[in-house]
């Protein structure tokens, strides 16, 4: 149970908010009468406040950092900005969907009426641009994120849910497994060589956490998939899109994550 | 209260940039700055001296490694810590695999911070406070009191955002004090 917190006290936090925000200035009168009153948030002030000792570093051990370093310093060019790479992302996802679209017969156009075309496009736009965002952060330590990666992956996930299940009409399924599983396996096998070129893109940078960086390389690709599949499927009803389409989505994120976890265990360098 | 502005902020990403041009001047001095912020972040009473250097060492590896993701338009302080927290997250799973297999046999190593003191400083005891909050919000406080970071540079430091950092530091302050409280009684 924590300590019950009274309204004054959080007078505390917020001075504390102010400080750590960087904002330090004088304490407000209020802020300093609760300090004189209350003992545990005038000694938890004063912690907080107190310069703290920094540590001292053995000599030998920052000698031998810079021994280890220079031994291996050289020019470095640095990483495109975050807006560069997004473009980037969403530019390589575009030529590839429309490359494989137009290798292929567009039923899904001919299929769908004109508010379920621009109600699907603008959740698949919005995912990829979600998506590389995501992995545009995901590539540079200590970038500001918005969004946590795996929210971001839930959004799509949430988006493309809801805007089926409200674009698209509810029909008796015919052949759903047969029908179904053609549509997940092209979408799976697209998604393969897909990710790995997404990859290609990111390989430079210096993500954090490889199950999540293989997550959402899975979800790009599989978002890819999913793009392709939409509108070339004659298929166009709530069940076959949610579970054969939004199956494709699902798999490659799991299978992403899967391998990203495996190469950090077995291959550490990954990082 | 911002040690590192004070000392060098202005420096550090000059610095930084000559690092990535490959001026080994640039690193030794990058090293001396910041190491003592990063040694103070590793140092644990349950981490042994040994560890932490082996910590510092490592995270700087993974510093050189990823030199080149750093853009001097962004704050440094964030993305040393970004790396040097899952450093530290890598270290400890690391220490629990190992210790999982190890019979002791002899006296543990000497740890980094000393333990108990009769004349315990306030730091000293706050340093004890803290091993009573959960992982997550020591590491909040330890990066915005420790490392003396800001709300926004400790976001950026573990991909959060400003607003959950806020809500972990102020249910540590309710932690705390219901810990100030009790050793008062």
């Amino acid at each position: 149970m924590l300590a019950e917190v009274k309204t004054d006290c959080k007078l505390v936090d917020a001075e504390l908010d102010k400080q750590f925000a960087g904002r330090g200035s004088q304490l407000a009168l209020e802020v300093q009468r609760h300090l004189d009153e209350c003992e545990r948030c005038r000694t938890l002030y004063r912690y907080l406040e107190e310069e703290f000792p920094i540590g001292t570093v053995p000599r030998e051990v920052e000698h031998q950092i810079v021994q280890t370093i220079q031994g291996s310093l050289k020019p470095v060019s640095a990483l495109r900005s975050t807006a560069a790479i997004v473009a980037q992302l969403m530019v390589v996802f575009l030529l590839i969907s429309a490359a494989v679209i137009s290798q292929m017969k567009v039923v899904g156009f001919e299929v769908m009426n004109l508010p379920q075309l621009i109600g699907i496009s603008m959740i698949l736009s919005s995912g990829v641009v979600l998506l590389a965002l995501s992995l545009a952060w995901q590539m540079r330590p200590g970038s500001l994120r918005r969004i946590p990666e795996w929210a971001s992956i839930g959004i799509l996930a949430a988006g493309l849910l809801v805007g089926i299940v409200l674009l698209f009409p509810w029909k008796a399924p015919n052949a759903f497994v047969v029908r179904g599983w053609r549509c997940l396996r092209a979408g799976l096998i697209l998604a393969v060589p897909v990710s790995l070129v997404f990859w290609f893109l990111v390989r430079r940078g210096a993500p954090l956490s490889p199950r999540s960086l293989g997550g959402t390389l899975g979800a790009i690709a599989g978002l890819l998939a999913v793009t392709v599949l939409q509108y070339t499927c004659d298929l166009q009803d709530i069940g076959h899109l949610l579970v054969w389409h939004g199956g494709v989505l699902v798999l490659s994120t799991l299978v992403g994550a899967l391998v990203g976890d495996c190469l950090s265990r077995f291959w550490p360098r990954v990082r | 209260m911002r040690r590192v502005e004070r000392l060098v902020e202005d420096d550090l990403r000059g610095l930084m940039v000559r690092y990535q041009r490959g001026d080994s001047e640039a690193i030794d001095e990058l090293v001396r700055s910041l190491s003592p912020l990063l040694w103070r972040y590793f140092m644990s009473p349950h981490i042994s001296r040994s560890d932490t250097e082996d910590l510092l060492q490592d995270c700087w590896v993974r510093i050189h490694r990823a030199r080149h993701t750093y853009r001097p338009s962004d704050p440094l302080v964030p993305w040393i810590f970004a790396i040097a927290r899952h450093t530290r997250l890598d270290g400890y799973r690391q220490r629990r695999r190992r210790e999982s297999r190890e019979t002791l046999v002899a006296t543990p190593p000497e740890v980094a911070v000393s333990g108990e003191n009769p004349t315990l400083s306030d730091s000293t005891r706050f340093t004890r406070l803290l091993q009573t909050l959960p992982d997550s919000q020591r590491e909040v406080i330890l990066m915005l009191k420790v490392s003396e970071m800001s709300l926004e540079e400790v976001a950026r430091a573990t991909s959060s955002t400003v607003g959950a950092i806020k809500q972990k530091a102020h249910r540590a302050y309710a932690r705390l004090r219901e810990i100030i409280e009790k050793e008062g009684k």
